[in-house]
């Protein structure tokens, strides 16, 4: 199996190569953001601060271990829960979802390669990328629902009619475990942040045909939810996102849940946002739960090292994203650029190549030096693997929070875009729904709204996250005291994770 | 529990307020900026480019090379070029950080406010025809062999009619036009023929001016980048 994958990668670094052309400034979408104001920031970092010992205060009078919170059950309620139970709501969101994905690819390959007169670029790097981050974050994992490859892929198996209880034709190793997606998502991570061309639309169709291809030949070797789990980028990613959402799913019948085995890890009674389950279940053992934001991050899991590393690629990306505006990053090219007067390519594309891969090393490397501190003041037995392993789902609030406050202008002014292009996906002049001929409205969104919206959510995220990183400690450390002292170097690389965080957004914006 | 609780809160309050406090009380004024951009780089005559929201906004724009001077966002657009300064008007109703860029005029821009033309590739012998438009009168047309930029010409349009119905130019071998300087009126008709085994690409404007001595994008001049202009929200 691994000579389709690397095979797979080739063929996609050759596409890349073949397609390379014009420079294109990083990124898709011009973007107007006024940087944080210096009295903003320094009230930013100081409530950040003042506000980390207000939650540890919390938690030193605090001595019950217990964790619960309270669920509401959607499906119960009337009205809404039997529009949610109808399959009918889910097969119409099926086929526009298609639909949708269909036309970035035809728009794509066939409509106009220009990036501000294409529905591709403008969709998927705004719209989809961005809002996607969003609502998995603060409503819930609707891209179960959504994905393309995913209903796809089904589709396919209906219409071929295959068992699909029957074993998938390769087992999958378990040895890879995430890495895959990993390995995926950074390519992708890639492409936004670096590739030049990424904003063409040829370009985009390409690299969502080839995703594709990946996507649907993993699943049926693999079978569908072995490869949507530890292959499926975005599946693995939005994941991560939506255990900090309001919603979950639930199956309350214990026997189904140990039967879906590692797959969903049964932390408590029930297994919670394992969709493999979910889809398993009689009805009445199906739960669609409202509970409180951020709980999911809390729940015992079994972290494996890749899903870890995962998670702070993921963390290492969102922050590279914005480091990349700054004038220090800036300043980086300049030098680099003098000195690579004689590397082949294009030598941005190089010098970003080497940011996007050295900002991930260094964040993992700080992580595991601030969890042996942690290990070393909770006196734990456990190793600094193990620590790095339990906690790393507590900073997911901050690069939540960070990446709300990065793109929130973005996709509230150039997201306006998809307005014209929806009546014109291919750039041939036409009119459609009678929208194209919209302009964007600049003051959608004010830049005082964007300062006070970032700046409230930099510092709302570092309090969640601080908390989240309490209740792991308080389950995972010997004793109240040790979890306690465990939690002071988890505090200082929370508030230098949300000062870079803040400082980035109080930078003047470059290009 | 309850008083932690009381007093996060009570930061939280306090931090929206004083935020909230720094917002600027002034009326909206009229600000003119002057800019000057002299070899892709822009002269600030001692202004800062921050303006309030709501502020009425004239934007005065010297170059000493012909070209496209591009506000974002807002999206204005003014030819410019050496001589006398082009200004526009706008409000400022939206805040947010707007670049602003000039593409030098290539072959793509509009030089002199004028329409632009750019030829096929000619063979030996083929001809390439521009008519006069009424609105060129009183300009002087620049144009250049787009496949050797060491080859230019020009074309002056008389204001007064019947100066020549018909000119022909031929592009000849050593790189250079014959004849070089024509005087044409409104409705004459140019036509360039390739001499030459080269080929040639006869199109409107200037050569494209390769500071970097690195070769232009073939889509659209490129765009050199020279500043932003801050509008802060009131």
């Amino acid at each position: 199996m691994k000579a389709p994958k690397i095979f797979a990668i080739a063929l996609i670094f050759l596409v890349l190569a073949l397609l390379a052309s014009p420079a294109y400034a990083h990124g898709f979408g011009q973007r107007y953001d006024l940087p944080v104001p210096l009295n903003m920031f320094l009230i930013g970092a100081g409530a950040t601060v003042a506000l980390s010992f207000v939650v540890i205060g919390l938690f030193v009078s605090r001595r019950g271990v217990e964790f619960r919170y309270p669920r509401l059950n959607l499906l119960r309620v009337s009205v809404v829960g039997p529009v949610l139970s109808r399959s009918a709501l889910n097969a119409a969101i099926g086929i526009v979802s298609v639909a949708v994905f269909s036309l970035v690819v035809v728009a794509g390959l066939f409509g106009v390669n220009e990036p501000i007169d294409n529905f591709a670029p403008t969709f998927v790097w705004i719209i989809w990328w961005v809002g996607m981050g969003y609502i998995t974050a603060l409503v819930g994992n609707i891209w179960a629902l959504l994905n393309p490859w995913k209903i796809t892929y089904e589709w396919a198996e209906k219409t071929l009619k295959r068992d699909e209880a029957k074993p998938p034709r390769f087992q999958y190793p378990e040895r890879l475990d995430v890495w895959p997606a990993a390995l995926l998502f950074f390519m992708f991570a890639w492409t936004e942040n670096v590739y030049s061309g990424a904003s063409r639309p040829f370009n985009l169709a390409i690299l969502v045909i080839a995703y594709s291809v990946i996507t649907w030949a993993g699943m049926a070797a693999f079978g569908k939810h072995q490869w949507l789990r530890h292959g499926e980028a975005f599946t693995v990613l939005f994941g991560f996102f939506s255990r900090f959402s309001p919603t979950e799913v639930r199956v309350t019948d214990r026997n189904l849940c140990l039967s879906c085995g590692v797959a969903c890890d049964v932390s408590e009674p029930d297994c919670v946002d394992c969709y493999q389950c979910f889809e398993q279940a009689a009805p009445e053992h199906r739960e669609l739960n409202l509970r409180p934001f951020a709980v999911g991050l809390t729940l015992p899991r079994r972290v494996s090292t890749a899903t870890a590393a995962f998670v702070v690629l993921a963390l290492a990306t969102v922050t590279f994203d914005g480091f990349q505006d700054t004038p220090t990053w800036a300043n980086i090219q300049k030098t680099a650029l003098d000195l690579s007067e004689n590397w082949g390519g294009n030598p941005l594309d190089t010098i970003g190549t080497i940011g996007l891969v050295f900002v991930p090393v260094l964040f993992a490397l700080v992580y595991l030096g601030f969890s042996w501190g942690i290990r070393r003041l909770g006196q734990t037995q456990t190793s600094v693997a193990d620590v790095a392993r339990v906690f790393v789902f507590s900073l997911v609030p901050i690069a939540l929070a960070y990446n709300l406050a990065h793109f929130i202008s973005l996709l509230i002014i150039q997201g306006q875009l998809i307005i014209p292009l929806v009546s014109d996906p291919f750039g041939f002049g036409w009119n459609i729904l009678g929208t194209a001929d919209y302009r964007l409205n600049l003051n959608a969104i004010n830049a005082r709204i964007v300062w006070y919206i970032s700046v409230s959510a930099i510092v709302v995220g570092h309090i969640v996250s601080v908390y989240v990183a309490h209740i792991i400690s308080l389950r995972e450390m010997p004793d109240h005291a040790s979890a306690l002292r465990s939690q002071y170097p988890m505090l200082a690389l929370m508030v230098s994770y949300t000062a870079t965080s803040l400082w980035i957004i109080a930078q003047p914006i470059v290009g | 529990m309850n008083i932690p609780k009381i007093l996060l809160f009570a930061l939280l309050a306090a931090l929206s307020l004083s935020i909230a406090a720094c917002g600027s009380e002034s009326e909206p004024e009229h600000r003119t900026l002057n800019l000057e951009v002299s070899e892709g780089v822009i002269n600030l005559s001692g202004e800062e480019l921050r303006v309030t929201q709501g502020d009425t906004v004239t934007v005065s724009v010297a170059s000493d090379e012909h070209g496209l001077f591009h506000l974002h966002g807002y999206d204005h657009e003014v030819p410019v070029g050496p001589g006398e300064a082009a200004e526009f008007t706008f409000n400022a109703s939206a805040s947010g950080r707007f670049n602003f860029t000039f593409h030098p005029a290539g072959e793509e821009a509009v030089v002199d406010h004028g329409t632009l033309f750019e030829s096929d590739i000619l063979e030996n012998g083929q001809s390439f025809t521009f008519k006069i438009t009424d609105d060129l009168a009183g300009h002087e047309i620049v144009y250049h062999n787009h496949m050797n930029h060491e080859m230019t010409g020009s074309i002056s349009v008389s204001e007064i009619s019947g100066v020549a119905d018909f000119v022909a130019i031929d592009a000849l071998a050593g790189g250079a036009f014959s004849p070089l300087q024509v005087m044409v009126s409104v409705s004459s008709t140019v036509v360039w023929t390739n001499t030459v085994d080269e080929h040639q690409r006869i199109a409107s404007g200037p050569p494209p001016e390769n500071p970097d001595g690195k070769h232009e994008h073939e889509e659209g001049g490129e765009e050199v980048d020279l500043g932003a202009l801050d509008v802060y929200p009131r």
